[in-house]
């Protein structure tokens, strides 16, 4: 069944809207979440956390110095 | 710190010697791939320096330049980064120091084997993907060994979390493995020779699905991550934002792998995933231009740092390169701007944008900021790299605009028609011959890049140099991960997850595997790409054979084989290139560039004693020409025992040769060469022509666009 929609779809140039459209769906619904997920309040904290990583000086990271 | 935690402190060391060895590589190569930027930029301006050598044409070395820049000195420096920052991020030494030098020496030596084969004319015929079987699955090997060894170091982590640019090292082994053995799935003939399995269509789509994610997953996606380590410690400010970063990843890696037919617009490509091509990558500009304003912005505050240190000049350029490059990457993927910028010089300028500006400056800036690290001391010369600096930027400069100058000439010439609806410049080398100084002044840009690139080489001996001489290996100590604060992930899904690097690398998979799905699936499953068309013959093996030759040469690196369904290409070279046409080319050979006219229906448009006589000096047939000449095509001897087994291969593949043509492959091949032999002969050619290596290349021009004139294809 797949593989024949799929078929279908490469086959007939119709299709071309409506796989275009699938895909921007597929990645607008993928996106928004994502962007709801990080943009919580309560992760602030976590996130200055985290960005400071690279910088974390001291024996632990940085043994060239 | 709680009085148990001290107690089990653990003491490690980091294995800085192999960032030293990759990064001494990534040196070295650097050097190589400009060198022959150079050289081959001074060939296009003057054809003489082809030097009449087979090993030095530019079809053979055009390949090996690429594949030097791309994977010698990208790949290396991309290596050196990686090694130096995961460690230092994860708070623990790489899992094994056996498989780094197994990673490292593996690597230098398929360089090695790039080296020696390509200028051979070993070659696939797959722009990117070049290196022949053997090499292809070192790769992999390789690959793989990087792969776990990077994987088990994740394991032995102190770190609990990952931070940013471990996620994009991570889309990067990932992806590069998924794509390197997808594209190079080949049948091999001899131990060099092989055939992909895919054809026509097909092959463009998994070629391009791999070599524009060649671009993203290799020459962007590691620099980011390199970007987000070496930049906040460079510019000692945290990044700007971590949350967009977040943004950042898993938009990139989501949407880059749709973007591959980009490269394939207004070709023989299905309209469907054209257009899916387009649209994401006009989005990719949001996702890039994300990370770009990220990484600058890291910088509030230490702007005025900028002005003196050559280490944060070379992170602001690359970034606003890489800001440029993927601006004009969308704007070219339009199909109205492809319309003109497709096979011309503007790509090669928006390709070299990104490669000098943002990679090369990118691994500058690294090891600007590494080298004085490494082996203890302080940089030679600051105002050196500062020279060095501000002459790269000048050769890239040139380099960009000369080629948009090149490339928008060239694409209005080809389209230029006057009021009678003919083309103005009908005949191709007007076009050609048009664009040769701008060719000079690329060369000049290359060659300051490559004047800038000696200072950071003589700055970086200077300082190894001025380092001092035992070096004492120095430890570190931290926390195991089990005592590192597990109270910090509670109730934070997605900073568990960033702590579950199996299930992290399964959701990049995931996210770079929706596009390839979308877009591979229905190519594989519909007949309607690799139709069997009643009365269209495959090649015979001459012509097979005469088409492995053309791909040897390279002639596909200027020479494109796909009329575009526009008025001013089908005016120029005959009706538009149709699937069909294709079915049985294993490697594709639609190119990339016009440096010289396309050749999808050149066959019978001149007579046999033309290519003869192109083929031995172009110039004779073609003033203006800057197409090198190919005297040992009239020397080398074909090879008529190894047509029987390419035929038997493709059969092998599905291609309709029956059990007595691949049986009597080379007496046929022989007949067939003998009858052009005797035609050439008699207007003049060699007597011993039959035998020599330019009769199958003559059989194969002749015979390309010949099934639509004969009305095989409809």
């Amino acid at each position: 069944m797949m593989s024949r929609t799929l078929s279908q779809i490469a086959a007939q140039q119709s299709f071309m809207l409506w796989t275009t459209c699938a895909a921007l769906v597929i990645f607008g619904l993928f996106f928004a979440a994502m962007v709801f997920w990080v943009s919580r309040k309560e992760r602030a904290p976590l996130y200055e956390h985290m960005s400071l990583m690279p910088l974390a000086t001291g024996s632990d990271h940085e043994s060239s110095k | 710190m709680s009085e148990t935690s001290v107690a089990r402190k653990e003491t490690y060391s980091y294995d800085d010697d192999i960032v030293k060895m990759f990064l001494i590589a990534t040196l070295v190569f650097g050097a190589v791939a400009l060198l022959l930027g150079v050289f081959i930029a001074l060939q296009l301006a003057n054809w003489k320096l082809n030097l009449g050598l087979q090993w030095t044409t530019f079809g053979r070395l055009r390949p090996l330049h690429t594949n030097a820049a791309i994977f010698a000195f990208a790949g290396n420096g991309i290596f050196a980064g990686i090694y130096y920052s995961s460690q230092r991020l994860l708070r623990t030494r790489m899992y094994s120091d056996l498989l780094s030098r197994i990673h490292f020496w593996g690597w230098q030596a398929i360089i090695a084997a790039a080296a020696i084969t390509l200028p051979l004319g070993l070659t696939v015929g797959k722009e990117y993907a070049e290196l022949e079987w053997p090499i292809a699955w070192v790769i992999n090997i390789v690959w793989v060994i990087f792969g776990f060894n990077f994987f088990k170091t994740l394991q032995i982590r102190r770190e609990r979390h990952m931070y940013v640019a471990i996620w994009f090292y991570i889309g990067t082994i990932v992806t590069v493995a998924l794509l390197h053995v997808l594209n190079t799935i080949q049948i091999p003939v001899s131990f060099w020779k092989s055939y992909p399995v895919y054809s026509g269509v097909q092959d463009a789509l998994v070629q391009w699905w791999y070599g524009h994610n060649a671009v993203a997953f290799v020459l962007t996606t590691p620099f980011l991550g390199l970007m987000y380590y070496f930049l906040p410690k460079a510019a000692d400010k945290p990044v700007y934002s971590y949350r967009l970063s977040i943004v950042h990843f898993w938009s990139l890696v989501f949407i880059y792998i749709w973007a591959g037919p980009h490269h394939l617009l207004y070709t023989a490509l299905p309209d469907w995933a054209q257009t899916l091509g387009m649209v994401f990558s006009v989005m990719l500009i949001a996702p890039s231009w994300g990370g770009m304003i990220n990484g600058l912005l890291t910088l509030r505050g230490a702007w005025d740092r900028v002005r003196q240190e050559p280490v944060l000049k070379f992170f602001v350029a690359g970034l606003t390169f890489y800001g440029m490059a993927t601006f004009e990457g969308p704007l070219l993927s339009i199909k109205s701007v492809s319309a003109l910028g497709h096979y011309t010089d503007w790509i090669i300028g928006h390709v070299h944008g990104g490669a000098l500006g943002w990679n090369g400056f990118l691994i500058f800036a690294m090891t600007y900021w590494l080298v004085p690290k490494l082996w203890k001391t302080e940089l030679f010369s600051v105002r050196m790299a500062n020279a060095h600096f501000w002459i790269g930027f000048l050769g890239t400069v040139l380099y960009m605009v000369s080629m948009w100058v090149a490339g928008i000439t060239q694409g209005l010439m080809w389209r230029a028609v006057d009021a009678s609806g003919r083309l103005v410049y009908p005949d191709f080398v007007e076009t050609v011959i048009k664009i040769v100084p701008l060719y000079w002044v690329r060369a000049l840009g290359g060659t300051l890049y490559l004047f800038g690139f000696v200072l950071l080489l003589i700055n970086v001996v200077k300082t190894v140099r001025s380092a001092p001489k035992s070096e004492k290996r120095e430890t570190v100590s931290g926390l195991g991960l089990a005592d590192s604060k597990p109270e910090v992930y509670a109730g934070k899904p997605h900073r568990m997850l960033e702590g579950l690097p199996g299930v992290f690398t399964v959701l990049s998979l995931v996210a770079v595997l929706v596009g390839t799905f979308f877009e591979l699936a229905p190519t594989f499953l519909s007949g309607e790409f690799a139709p069997t068309v009643v009365g269209l013959k495959p090649y015979t093996g001459l012509q097979l054979h005469g088409r492995d030759i053309y791909v040897r040469e390279g002639c596909y690196t200027c020479h494109s084989q796909m009329i575009r369904p526009l008025v001013w290409e089908t005016k120029r070279y005959g009706d538009y290139s149709r699937a069909e046409e294709s079915i049985y080319d294993r490697p594709f050979q639609w190119g990339s560039k016009r440096t010289g006219p396309d050749l999808a229906r050149v066959g019978s448009k001149y007579p046999d004693l033309w290519h003869y006589r192109h083929m031995m000096d172009p110039r004779e047939v073609a003033p203006g020409s800057i197409m090198p000449a190919y005297p040992w095509l009239f020397k080398g001897k074909t090879d008529f025992e190894i047509i029987s087994k390419k035929l038997s291969v493709m059969k092998s593949l599905g291609v309709p040769y029956s059990d007595a043509d691949v049986e009597n492959a080379e007496a046929d091949a022989r007949r067939e060469a003998q009858a052009i032999a005797d035609k050439l002969i008699s207007e003049g050619a060699d007597p011993k022509t039959a035998e020599k290596e330019i009769i199958p290349l003559i059989s194969y021009l002749q015979r390309l666009g010949q099934d639509y004139k004969k009305g095989a294809i409809k």
